[in-house]
């Protein structure tokens, strides 16, 4: 997040990876960074949805 | 003709040689260019019982073993969780190089990771030949890639949004996450196009981009390039950008190879939100 935000000067809009495998990492992300965390594996449609309104798509109603 | 010219069957067809439409009989020359993206024929001399599998022009993987005709590409490697590697200065038949990943990639291994075990040694036979001029037996060494990357290229996303991945390490999830935004996505009615922008050539990811649901897919490997650098990452991130928003996707989801602390992380990426 550091290395992106500082360096690259991009902001994330979501976080994902093994350091979201449950719900301990996913508080630590959304709390510390600031950023939303959702798991791919296990919470794939949400990071999906997190996405999509994150860039404002106009995608159908989900399902 | 070139030196040493004949003809060989070959029994593996590495995917990162797919541009080249290579059938398994391939006339080779001794004449060989050590240079990264130069297709070779070689002899695989050992056998692994882990990580011993090669990834072909269809797809599937492929169990490799001692006796195998291989045709791959020289290219270099910088893995945490894999092998390091170079392309050699020079190259001749009968050297012994490694195979450096499972998409065929060649060359001299530096390092390993234990984990991987020792990579297949390799002889080589010779460079594979295409022959490009109509009526003439004039054979070409063999190069990846359906056209040569132009370091220049402008980037022109006609509007169309754009998703990065980028991971703090190789096998970190990115691919996963790609297929599961490209999947919901894809069933939210929105039509994607995905790309690997740096990393090793190996088709795995964007296949399965596009088994999640892309459309259209592409990979660095297309513009003759088998391992990124931070030279060329960002023109061939601006390229693929630009040709797969031709095709007016609703938006375009691409995957950044390993880290981002890795010098394959291209500062040129559009500066919209992201997903990491």
């Amino acid at each position: 997040m550091k290395l992106l935000r500082d360096r690259f000067g991009i902001e994330p809009c979501v976080v994902t990876g093994p350091s979201t495998d449950n719900q301990v990492g996913v508080e630590i992300i959304t709390r510390q960074l600031g950023v939303a965390a959702c798991n791919a594996l296990s919470e794939g449609a949400a990071l999906g949805d997190h996405v999509i309104a994150a860039l404002g798509l106009h995608a159908t109603p989900a399902q | 003709m070139l030196n040493g010219m004949r003809s060989v069957v070959v029994d593996k067809i590495a995917s990162v040689t797919q541009a080249c439409g290579l059938a398994h009989e391939v006339r080779i020359s001794t004449e060989i260019p050590a240079e990264e993206g130069v297709v070779v024929v070689v002899e695989v001399l050992s056998n692994k019982s882990t990580y011993n599998t090669l990834e072909l022009t269809s797809g599937r993987m492929a169990k490799v073993g001692k006796g195998d005709i291989v045709a791959g590409a020289l290219g270099h490697r910088k893995a945490l969780f894999g092998y390091s590697g170079h392309v050699p200065p020079a190259l001749q038949a009968g050297d012994v190089i490694q195979m450096l990943n499972i998409g065929g990639v060649l060359g001299i291994c530096d390092s390993i990771n234990p984990d991987k075990g020792r990579p297949f040694d390799c002889r080589v036979l010779g460079v594979a030949l295409h022959f490009p001029y109509l009526g003439e037996r004039i054979g070409v060494p063999a190069r990846v890639g359906h056209k040569r990357l132009d370091p220049e290229a402008k980037l022109e996303t006609r509007g169309v949004p754009v998703v990065a991945l980028a991971g703090t390490c190789m096998e970190a999830g990115k691919t996963a996450a790609a297929c599961a935004i490209i999947s919901r996505m894809r069933h939210r009615g929105l039509t994607i196009d995905a790309f690997k922008a740096t990393g090793v050539s190996l088709r795995r990811d964007i296949l399965a981009m596009e088994d999640a649901g892309a459309r259209r897919s592409a990979i660095f490997t297309d513009l003759g390039v088998v391992t990124t650098t931070k030279t060329n990452g960002p023109a061939l991130t601006r390229t693929m950008l630009t040709e797969l928003a031709a095709g007016k996707p609703d938006v375009i989801v691409f995957e950044l190879g390993d880290g981002i602390r890795v010098s394959f992380f291209p500062p040129t990426i559009p500066s919209r939100p992201g997903a990491a």
